[in-house]
């Protein structure tokens, strides 16, 4: 599921999402490997966090639901 | 209530906002458990992501890592072992979000609450997913996370600037020397692909994300001659011109899949699949087939790791399917592979 996510994340989207929670660069580094600046970084990490997070939605929603269980 | 900042939380979860921007986003966590949730979510989709039991997902990954690898210090040169480790997504979830999903009340204070989730004990964590028991990948960053940007004791600025260039000649090289040089006609497709890119919304503010998308866009086509122009121009419109990048993405998907070993049933399956999902993506690709071929022997492995009846059929109606299609290029191979099979049922 997720890994499918991953995949469908636009190519740039993807880029920068794999770049900095695999290879775990901070900002500046994965802004000079792609050679685009810090904002279009944090942009587009957003957004690819963001379309995982929906592609996860039922998961996060059942584990929370587990989760306030006593 | 503060507005919300949703749109900062991703940032801000790297540790990568200013002091004052960070202040402003946990004051606001703190009164406002939508958005801490929101902040939550997005560390579970992390969590996740890090616990996926792949090598490399195909795609840019491979790529980046194998490109960056010599160009990374060690710590990172190290990172693909220890995903073999790594335990399914799912368990992660599982055990992660209803821990994290509990803290919301009380809203985190900084970022770097990640790492000592993922670093340091929280034995739940620690016993319950073999994600969070890797060898404690050396996690020089931990340290100097608090900061913003350049992080003390990584690749230094100079070296990552001076080596851009041979990131991306090699980019190109790859491309230019790869066998899938289908150039004109897989642009099209490549851009249909590509969804159009978002006008710089969020936190990018607009002059910067401009000068970055002109900048991107004319380095990836810095081979291109006269389209440059053209292309520069419509990145600096926000049209994307990615085509190239498509290319390679393609061009390290596969690749990263030809060195993907599968020692094991389940690793053998994901490969089939991962297989089997590249020749569906890139269908056009002159690599369709092989793909196609080698889903088939990747599901025919992991019936004999197996010997799972379901993964017989499945490697059976896949080398089946591919002999009745009329595009079968290496039938012999295929064939080759079903005759190895016990006979099936009548």
């Amino acid at each position: 599921m997720l890994e499918r996510a991953l995949q469908d994340l636009p190519a740039e989207q993807r880029a920068v999402f794999c770049l900095r929670v695999f290879e775990e660069l901070s900002y500046r580094e994965i802004a000079d490997v792609l050679a685009i600046s810090i904002g279009t970084v944090m942009s587009r990490l957003s957004r690819a966090r963001e379309k995982l997070r929906e592609a996860l939605a039922p998961y996060l929603a059942a584990a929370r639901r587990a989760g306030s269980e006593p | 209530m503060s507005a919300h900042v949703e749109d900062r939380l991703s940032p801000y979860l790297d540790g990568e906002l200013s002091a004052g921007e960070r202040d402003r986003v946990e004051s606001h966590l703190r009164g406002c458990p939508s958005c801490a949730r929101h902040l939550e979510e997005l560390r579970a989709v992390d969590a996740a992501a890090r616990a996926l039991p792949l090598e490399a997902p195909a795609g840019y990954f491979g790529s980046f890592s194998g490109r960056l690898r010599e160009r990374l210090p060690q710590r990172r040169a190290r990172r693909w072992p220890a995903w073999a480790l790594a335990a399914a997504a799912g368990l992660a979830l599982a055990v992660l979000v209803p821990l994290s999903a509990r803290r919301v009340v009380s809203p985190v204070p900084e970022a770097v609450k990640t790492d000592a989730l993922r670093s340091s004990t929280p034995t739940t964590l620690v016993a319950a997913s073999p994600a969070f028991a890797e060898p404690p990948r050396v996690r020089a960053k931990t340290a100097a996370e608090p900061g913003a940007a350049p992080p003390a004791g990584v690749a230094t600025p100079v070296p990552m600037m001076a080596s851009r260039e041979q990131l991306k000649s090699g980019l190109y090289a790859q491309k230019r020397s790869g066998p899938s040089a289908q150039e004109p006609s897989s642009q099209a497709a490549a851009n249909q692909a590509a969804p159009p890119a978002a006008p710089a919304a969020g936190p990018a503010p607009a002059s910067v994300s401009g000068a970055a998308e002109r900048l991107e866009g004319a380095e990836e086509k810095n081979k291109e001659g006269p389209l440059r122009k053209i292309q520069r121009d419509e990145a600096s419109r926000g049209v994307r011109t990615d085509a190239q990048l498509m290319r390679a993405d393609e061009d390290v998907g596969y690749q990263s899949l030809l060195v993907r070993q599968a020692g094991s049933v389940d690793e053998a399956r994901r490969l089939a699949d991962a297989w089997k999902t590249f020749a569906e993506t890139h269908p056009a690709s002159p690599r369709a087939d092989e793909a196609r071929v080698r889903a088939i022997e990747a599901r025919g492995l992991a019936w004999r790791l197996s010997h799972d009846p379901a993964d017989l059929d499945r490697v059976r109606q896949s080398a089946r399917a591919y002999l009745a299609s009329s595009r079968a290029p290496q039938r012999e191979r295929v064939r080759a592979l079903l005759e190895t099979l016990p006979a099936s049922e009548p």
